[in-house]
């Protein structure tokens, strides 16, 4: 009986006149929007306010260094993202839109290729260009507290379920930054993504008993991060490379 | 010093000492034995102008060192020795590096080593490079001077008549920014850098960009239309090793945009006619987010209208399309003071409690319910047992 309130595509769906209330809000709602004028304004919004963020901008570089063939090169879609970024129209199923004012965003790492290597009529339309910094040991220890869902705070939350009290003393925190820049420098830099895993390698005796240790408190402190993960950052010995 | 030597012309010396580490070079391009220039720059800054390289030999394979010295720099950052070695384990493998006739003195704040273009990473003695045709003479005054009490900029200097540069460093402090917290209006460039600031940590130049490129937009809507379609977006190109927060960036950043908004991965894109999709998809699929958007906006602002509607359809449902005013209004099950014209809504007590009118005690299969006084009658009823 309630199955004719729910018309879409005249599908049956059973449930509490409570649970039918938001959906049927949304059924009215539709029908009182004119369609047209939606989709008018929503390409007015897009042409005008429409914000592209391209990621990974320097994988569709053509490499400096000649690396010989087999590689594809991809400049084909740097030259196919051109009239995107200048203003071209383009065609969608709910009409024409214009690309001129929309902004465009590009972000790389560009570790093998540089700017340069993008096509320079790509490189002229990103006027705006920023460096954004590798990330030193101080700013390990500040993204380790201060962002509102930080690491620190997650791992605490995560074993206040289980009733362990975690708690990080300074020098704790400064051993995982510590411990998280040495081993940027002298394996791989990965950035920020680099304090989970070392954060994952601290806690991970933590992490596994936590369940039957309800009610304790774990303090993590400089020696306990040390005495975890100090196998990890061992310098590599550069030594044997330099005469 | 114009010796028909591999590398000719040229001397240069590094020194440290005291914390201060000094490149200095001689500015002579000598062709055969002809002197062409005195004044070449042969000590430059690379990386982040924290290491400095002096170099002698050919000048083109000089440049092609610096340059992927520069590259594996970028790589490690704050640790030459490991660009070094990087640099030189590339040797061993890549064919076209073989055999650059150069060589290089390299000294950032911590290390000094001699690069050469066979490969060779070379820790000198003392921290003392002198490498050139001049430079095992350079190294062995330096060596002599290092016994007096001198600093390291006044041992290059007695050297002979020196136009080159000379650059210290010193260990560079890092500089701490706190993060700002004036909040202002809504969506200031300022506003939103303190809003980024509150999940990324540093950064703040991207920061600034992004948020003065999302103001520009706002800012050119204020303009007159002629104005407006002359105004083109500063698109943005942002650099960063991997981890930094690019993407971090844009996450939030779509949570504040207030426009559409979307994120693409370049890598998903081949060319037109190859397997992938084509660009155009990015505009296509930025519309669909903007009709999403507009008619999200849209819904809020007919809410209330389709809420009324909304209800009137449920109370047809329960009670009949031609139910009269007082069937309802349910005035006994009610909570007291919340009826439709109040605008009760899900959720609000007086509401549920009417939704619960459909309960299990007058409901039979595949019938309306029942208007009749005696099914409330008995509805009530058995609320009031069960509450008992």
């Amino acid at each position: 009986m309630l199955g004719k309130a729910f018309g879409q595509k005249g599908k049956k769906r059973r449930m509490t006149v409570a649970d039918a209330h938001a959906p049927l809000v949304a059924e009215e709602a539709d029908k009182l929007l004119d369609e047209d004028q939606v989709i008018r304004d929503a390409i007015h919004t897009v042409e005008n306010h429409g914000i592209v963020f391209l990621d990974e901008i320097d994988k569709i570089c053509a490499r400096s260094e000649m690396r010989g063939g087999g590689d594809v090169s991809r400049e084909g879609v740097q030259r196919d993202l051109l009239p995107l970024i200048e203003g071209t129209t383009v065609a969608t199923k709910h009409g024409q839109v214009k690309t001129d004012h929309i902004l465009f965003i590009a972000s790389g790492a560009f570790h093998t290729a540089k700017p340069s290597d993008l096509l320079p009529e790509l490189q002229g339309r990103l006027p705006i260009r920023v460096e954004l910094k590798a990330l030193t040991r101080d700013d390990f220890q500040r993204i380790l507290t201060e962002p509102e869902a930080s690491l620190i705070k997650q791992y605490v939350a995560l074993m206040l379920t289980e009733g362990v009290a975690l708690e990080f003393t300074p020098d704790g925190i400064g051993a995982i930054a510590d411990v998280a820049a040495q081993v940027n420098a002298s394996v791989e830099n990965i950035g920020a993504r680099r304090l989970q895993t070392i954060m994952e390698r601290v806690l991970d005796e933590a992490s596994f008993s936590a369940s039957e240790r309800g009610g304790e408190k774990i303090v993590v402190d400089g020696p306990y991060v040390h005495s975890r993960v100090d196998d990890l950052a061992k310098d590599q010995d550069l030594s044997r490379f330099i005469l | 010093m114009a010796e028909k030597e591999k590398w000719r012309s040229t001397t240069i010396l590094s020194v440290r000492r005291g914390g201060k580490v000094v490149v200095a070079g001689d500015g002579q391009v000598t062709a055969g034995a002809t002197i062409m220039k005195s004044n070449a720059r042969k000590v430059r800054r690379i990386g982040k102008g924290d290491v400095l390289v002096g170099f002698a030999g050919a000048t083109a394979d000089a440049f092609a060192l610096s340059e992927r010295l520069e590259a594996k720099i970028e790589q490690h950052p704050g640790n030459l020795a490991r660009a070094c070695v990087e640099l030189a384990k590339d040797w061993r493998t890549d064919r076209y590096l073989r055999r650059l006739e150069a060589m290089m003195a390299v000294a950032d704040a911590r290390t000094s080593l001699i690069l050469s273009g066979t490969g060779d990473v070379v820790e000198p003695e003392d921290s003392l490079i002198g490498i050139g045709s001049g430079g095992p003479y350079a190294l062995a005054a330096a060596k002599a001077l290092m016994s007096l009490d001198l600093s390291a900029e006044e041992i290059r200097a007695p050297r002979h008549e020196d136009r080159g540069r000379h650059l210290h460093l010193h260990q560079r402090q890092h500089r701490h920014r706190k993060p700002r917290h004036d909040m202002s209006s809504s969506f200031t460039p300022r506003e939103i850098v303190s809003e980024l600031d509150r999940h990324i940590v540093g950064q703040h130049d991207a920061k600034r960009a992004v948020a003065i490129a999302l103001r520009n937009r706002w800012r050119r809507q204020q303009l007159e239309p002629e104005l407006r379609e002359e105004v083109l977006p500063k698109n943005i190109l942002m650099i960063g090793p991997t981890g930094v927060g690019k993407t971090e960036i844009s996450r939030r950043l779509a949570r504040l945009a207030q426009a559409p908004f979307i994120k693409v991965e370049a890598t998903k894109f081949t060319e037109v006619g190859y397997v992938g999709r084509d660009v155009e998809q990015i505009v296509r699929d930025l519309v669909e987010v903007g009709i999403a958007q507009v008619r999200a906006a849209k819904r809020r602002d007919v809410e209330a209208q389709a809420e009324a509607r909304a209800e009137d359809r449920i109370l047809d449902a329960l009670v009949g399309a031609s139910s009269g005013q007082h069937a309802r209004e349910l005035p006994q099950i009610a909570a007291p003071g919340r009826t439709r014209q109040e605008g009760g809504r899900a959720g609000d007590e007086g509401y549920r409690r009417r939704a619960d009118v459909r309960d299990p005690a007058c409901r039979t299969r595949r019938s309306r319910w029942s208007t009749s006084p005696t099914c409330w009658a008995r509805h009530s009823d058995r609320r009031a047992r069960s509450a008992a």
